[in-house]
């Protein structure tokens, strides 16, 4: 088994996008365990419990109730334990300074909402291929951008 | 409180080798380290040793692999980094046959081998190793886009800059732009 | 502290330290002095030995001559090989060496002549004892008696010899007590000067200190007072030409006031010539007022006009030579100036009118000298009751005929009423009549018809004698300009009251407040403010008082006061209470005058309600308008949710199985989905809309050419399919906002590849001209002095030059839709970028030919 079961974690306040993102990480070839949160608050709520462990990959929605993406990516990136995660933006807007902002303020992959199931399970495969890439080649994590 | 960031660029190749060398010497066995993933030893270690070595190099985060297969993919990949970091000497012949004689295995076997254990061929994964060499030029501020290109081999910006987008989806100067926003952001805050 | 005060002042410190070296000196002297002294004292000593050796050596000879000669004596030793002779040579050295050492002592060489004559004696007993013959044992008496004598003169020698001691030790002896007085002396002295001289160099150090620290507190000061000043302090330094002439200064220091004019830090400016920074400085004269403060070297005052940035100002400047520079300094009077200016205007229109009448006066003047009078006289006509029946003229002067235009002649003899009947009807020949009777003076005037014109006539009636004398003249011009004298009048009434009525319709109301004679006037509108009727009340200070606001007294109190110390109205606003009870604002302005304070002020209280209203507007107007914005994002960002989840559902369906669907469903699909596609582009345009209008004014320097490079980058795919060639110019840097005018290029770019040439090699030309304001053809509200246009030209499809306005509008196309897939919002975009940016956009299109866009974007 050349890849263990990743763990990843997704924020977003809309169900059917939940529904659907589950849907395309079950067909794609890459083995996953996917945690979903309603909002902000549940994901940080969990992710600071003690003796978690702690997802690879954080899909986080900017738009959500309670406590914004940009909120928890601000969290995640100041908390000693969490701020080496590796956050994807999974967003609607393609404003490119929301995007750049994002950037700017520690996110390291940024997932414009696609509009079809096929480039939803392209870009979440491209993700976590590379994700597998940086963890395990040599790959400088700082550097790491994506935009999908 | 006064604090202070320093950023630092490593060269992992020697700090792994450096972390080995010191953990192996506390083992007391004859060895003899090829590229970062692969040691030899002069015999075969006890399954004792074998034991306290994994804990030792556990503690680093570097793990001993028991498939033949994956070892030959780390020995793939190292050869890769091997080939795109060395900028001085030119490229006399291509990448498949430079590693296929240096693994000793046909070409064709290895990237089989390499698009089973990765889901992603050995194409792939040098253009992703020369983009990241590729970022951390861009990041050292003297070199222009026109010398990376050269450095790294490719036949112009634009070919570089297109390979670029499509691997991050951002152009080399959004990318640059992003980081130094970063890094100017990490010294406001402090 | 006198004492205080003269230890202090620098003259006294420049004494003590002359003193002080004076001293040392003189200690320096004293010093070498007894150094050389102490040589000659050596020297003496030396000198004194060096006798002493003499003597003995000499007297030592003297002994040897006895002794040899008595030994010879003794040892009968006739060959004479050992005499006294022998010796006499080196006698006679050591006496002349002798000589020459006390040459300079009286006493010494006495004994030393002495000497000699007892040596000449010593010599010649010698002599005699030589030649006495040998015996064996007894010498005669004689004999013995010449060798006493030999020793008596030895022992007189040897006398004389203690004689030369004794003197020599005296002088010793002498020499030693001068020295040791001198000696003893100078070393206490040279400590006590010295200590002294140390004492006055310490309080000089003190002195200088404490000065330097006075300094340093002293230009602390000056700072201050430099820094809080409402005056603008320079000081500048002259920048010679070859000829020695001034052609440029130099701006060493400024204070920090200068930056409310040049809007420049003071520090940012030091060092800056002139001739940058403020060549205004070269027209305007000031820089001429400088240069003569250089060389004549005398504190000019001027006040002149300066403008700097589009500000005007004028400045009122006393200038002063301060070592090689000017030191400048400047008082804002632009306000006073523009009021005064003001004043100017209205004291010349009054100054018109003034002259007006005057004039009018010195006309009628004229007039009045310009005209001789006519002179008759005529003698009354009696009945025989005495009855006045007529009146016969007996006389009367050439003027006659220019007024009545009868000759002299026709008249005399003549009866009145033949000659000028209707003197009946005016009353004249009555008049005449009465004054005839009772010796009264009457005065006439009326109109006649004399001459074909009317005219009139004044007549002075007098009695002479049995007759009367009538004086007239003709008046038409008199009464004419009285006439027009009464209309000047009403006029100026007129004036007046339109002038009041001014005041009214404006607002205003004036008053003079005398400072000698203590009155004041108010003019009637000031009293209309107030809600009384016009003079209701004194014009008093004190009178008005009352109806300041009581909050506002304080100020009015104040402001009343600098008036009455420093001659100062300035300008204000205080509140008022009126006498219905109304609360106005009040502006006053004013100045003074010889004695008088002339001042307006000015009912505001509308017009600071406006200007509230104006602002509650303005807060509402951005208050709705950044609900727009948020509602136009929120709009379309929620709206491409429930997009973006049907076209994502479509994808489920047609990903699934799409062969359980007909031939035609599977068209419908198609259709919602491109219908979702279209939706959703255009969502997005809208959104990069709507983001233009949001207020971030973040402009920096943006370099065009990395703009072109980025945009590039960004439409790589698109480039690279349609094949099209750029040919770049060399870009200047514009302010702007980044992320704006990328976009603008962006859609430029996109624009002309997607409408590109299928013919041609599609090719996307872009320079950039700097022009004038006055050159640019086009049409805008052109702020800037100059502009750059930078062209953006394909060689694509193009379009009607008749459209060229239409492109630029919202949701406009000139295409099918399925032609090409335009939004029609990207060029509204641009022409959106490039109207933030304060610039203008034209299209100039020539159907396949392509099409030019040209941006002007201030320098």
């Amino acid at each position: 088994m050349p890849l263990h079961t990743l763990n990843i974690a997704l924020a977003d306040d809309d169900d059917d996008d939940r529904t659907l993102f589950k849907e395309a990480m079950n067909e794609i070839k890459i083995k996953t365990k996917l945690s979903l949160f309603n909002n902000g608050k549940e994901l940080m709520d969990y992710l600071i419990l003690p003796n978690v462990i702690l997802p690879e990959i954080v899909f986080l929605d900017l738009n959500m109730p309670i406590k914004n993406g940009m909120q928890c990516l601000y969290e995640i990136r100041n908390h000693p334990r969490l701020h080496d995660l590796l956050v994807a933006i999974y967003s609607t807007s393609s404003s490119e300074a929301d995007i750049e902002e994002t950037f700017v303020n520690g996110a390291n992959i940024y997932i414009n909402k696609p509009t079809s199931f096929g480039a939803l399970k392209q870009a979440i495969e491209k993700v976590l291929q590379l994700n597998w890439q940086y963890h395990t080649s040599a790959l400088n994590k700082d550097n790491f951008l994506l935009r999908i | 409180m006064q604090l202070m960031r320093i950023y630092l660029k490593f060269d992992f190749n020697l700090v792994c080798k450096a972390v080995l060398q010191e953990q192996l010497d506390a083992l007391g066995m004859k060895y003899t380290i090829h590229g970062v993933g692969e040691i030899e030893f002069s015999r075969p270690p006890t399954p004792k040793e074998e034991q306290e070595m994994a804990s030792l190099l556990g503690n680093y985060g570097i793990e001993i692999m028991d498939d033949q297969q994956m070892a030959l993919v780390q020995r793939i990949k190292d050869s890769v980094t091997e080939w795109i970091n060395d900028v001085e000497n030119p490229k006399l012949y291509n990448f498949s046959t430079y590693l296929s004689e240096k693994l000793d295995y046909s070409y064709t076997y290895l990237s089989s081998v390499f698009s089973e254990a990765t889901y992603s061929s050995i194409e792939n994964f040098v253009i992703l190793k020369k983009i990241d060499f590729a970022k951390s030029l861009i990041l050292q501020n003297n070199l222009t886009l026109t010398e990376i290109a050269y450095k790294l081999n490719y036949s112009s910006v634009s070919h570089l800059s297109a390979q670029f987008k499509k691997t991050t989806g951002l152009t080399p100067s959004a990318f640059q732009k992003i980081i130094l926003k970063r890094k100017e952001r990490a010294l406001t805050q402090k | 502290m006198p004492i205080r005060k003269i230890t202090s002042s620098p003259k006294v410190l420049a004494v003590s330290l002359i003193l002080a070296i004076a001293l040392l000196m003189f200690l320096g002297s004293i010093s070498y002095k007894q150094i050389v002294q102490l040589g000659e004292s050596a020297d003496m000593v030396s000198h004194s030995l060096e006798v002493d050796m003499e003597i003995n050596q000499l007297f030592s000879y003297y002994a040897q001559m006895q002794s040899t000669e008595l030994k010879n004596l003794l040892s009968q030793d006739t060959l004479g090989i050992s005499s006294f002779e022998n010796y006499k040579p080196e006698v006679q050295e050591s006496f002349q060496k002798l000589r020459r050492l006390t040459q300079d002592n009286e006493l010494q060489q006495k004994i030393l002549f002495s000497v000699q004559s007892w040596q000449d004696s010593l010599y010649n007993s010698l002599k005699i004892i030589a030649d006495i013959p040998f015996q064996k044992t007894n010498y005669s008496a004689s004999d013995r008696e010449k060798i006493t004598k030999v020793s008596k003169y030895i022992t007189q020698l040897n006398l004389l010899r203690n004689q030369l001691y004794q003197e020599k030790q005296i002088q010793l002896a002498q020499r030693k007590e001068e020295y040791r007085s001198q000696i003893s002396f100078t070393p206490l002295m040279t400590l006590l000067l010295g200590m002294f001289a140390l004492f006055i160099f310490i309080i000089s150090f003190l002195q200088i200190n404490r000065q330097r620290k006075k300094t340093v507190t002293a230009e602390k000061f000056l700072q201050n007072i430099l820094s809080s000043t409402d005056n603008i302090i320079s000081y500048f330094l002259p920048i010679y030409n070859t000829t020695g002439q001034v052609k440029d200064f130099t701006i060493v220091f400024s204070n920090e006031k200068i930056e409310s004019v040049l809007g420049q830090k003071s520090h940012q400016i030091e060092q800056c010539k002139m001739s940058e920074l403020i060549p205004i400085n070269f027209e305007n004269g000031i820089f001429d007022e400088l240069s003569k403060v250089i060389t004549e070297g005398t504190t000019r005052k001027f006040e002149k006009y300066f403008e700097f940035n589009d500000n005007k100002f004028w400045f009122k400047t006393t200038a002063v030579k301060m070592e090689n520079g000017v030191l400048t300094t400047s008082v804002d009077t632009t306000a006073e100036r523009k009021f005064t200016q003001n004043l100017k205007v209205l004291n010349e229109q009054l100054e018109k009118q003034n002259h007006n009448l005057i004039e009018t006066k010195s006309f009628l003047n004229n007039i009045l000298e310009s005209t001789s009078n006519t002179v008759s006289h005529l003698i009354t006509e009696r009945d025989s009751n005495g009855h006045i029946i007529d009146f016969k003229y007996l006389f009367t002067n050439t003027e006659s005929e220019n007024l009545t235009g009868k000759q002299v002649d026709e008249v005399i003899g003549k009866s009145i009423s033949k000659i000028y009947p209707f003197v009946h009807e005016t009353g004249l020949y009555d008049l005449m009549v009465k004054c005839a009777n009772n010796g009264s003076i009457e005065i006439h005037e009326t109109e006649y018809p004399l001459k074909d014109k009317r005219v009139w006539v004044h007549t002075t009636i007098n009695k002479l004698n049995d007759g009367i004398t009538l004086t007239s003249y003709d008046s038409t011009q008199i009464i004419n300009a009285k006439q027009r004298l009464l209309e000047l009048n009403e006029q100026l009434t007129v004036q007046n009251s339109i002038l009041n009525d001014a005041e009214a319709v404006a607002k205003i109301g004036s008053y003079r407040w005398n400072i000698e004679t203590k009155e004041a006037t108010m003019s009637d509108n000031f009293f209309r403010l107030l809600d009384c009727e016009p003079n209701e009340f004194e014009p008093t200070p004190d009178n008005y008082r009352h109806f300041v606001h009581p909050k506002d007294l304080k100020l009015y109190d104040e402001k009343l006061n600098l008036a009455w110390e420093k001659k100062i109205i300035g300008n204000y606003t205080y509140r008022i209470i009126t006498k219905g009870g109304k609360v106005k604002y009040l502006h006053n302005t004013g100045h003074f005058l010889k004695t008088e304070f002339i001042g307006v002020v000015k009912d505001i209280t509308k017009e600071l309600k406006n200007e509230q209203k104006l602002k509650d507007k303005n807060l509402e107007l951005k208050r709705t308008n950044s609900e727009l914005e948020s509602f136009n994002r929120v709009a379309s960002h929620d709206l491409q949710e429930p997009l973006r989840k049907i076209q994502m559902f479509i994808s489920r369906i047609t990903d699934s199985d799409s062969s359980s669907f007909t031939e035609q469903q599977l068209q419908y699909i198609d259709k919602v989905k491109s219908s979702a596609n279209r939706m959703q582009t255009l969502i997005k345009y809208l959104l990069s809309y709507s983001r233009l209008s949001k207020k971030k004014k973040d402009f920096v320097q943006v370099d065009l050419n990395l703009v072109l490079d980025k945009v590039q980058e960004d439409l790589e795919a698109p480039i690279r399919e349609s094949g099209v060639e750029f040919i770049l110019g060399d870009l200047p840097e514009v302010r702007g906002i980044p992320f704006q005018i990328e976009q603008l290029f962006n859609n430029l770019i996109s624009n002309s590849i997607k409408y590109h040439s299928i013919l041609d090699t599609p090719k996307i030309e872009i320079e950039c001209e700097k022009m004038e304001r006055n050159s640019i053809p086009d049409d805008f509200h052109k702020k800037a002095k100059e502009y750059y246009c930078i062209s953006v030209k394909d060689n694509g499809i193009g379009f009607e030059q008749a459209n060229a306005h239409k492109i630029f509008e919202l949701f406009q196309r000139l295409h099918q839709k399925n032609e090409y897939s335009g939004t029609g919002i990207g060029l509204a975009i641009c022409k959106k970028i490039v109207e933030k940016h304060k610039g203008h956009i034209a299209a100039y299109g020539l159907i396949n030919k392509g099409a030019t866009f040209n941006i002007y974007l201030p320098v």
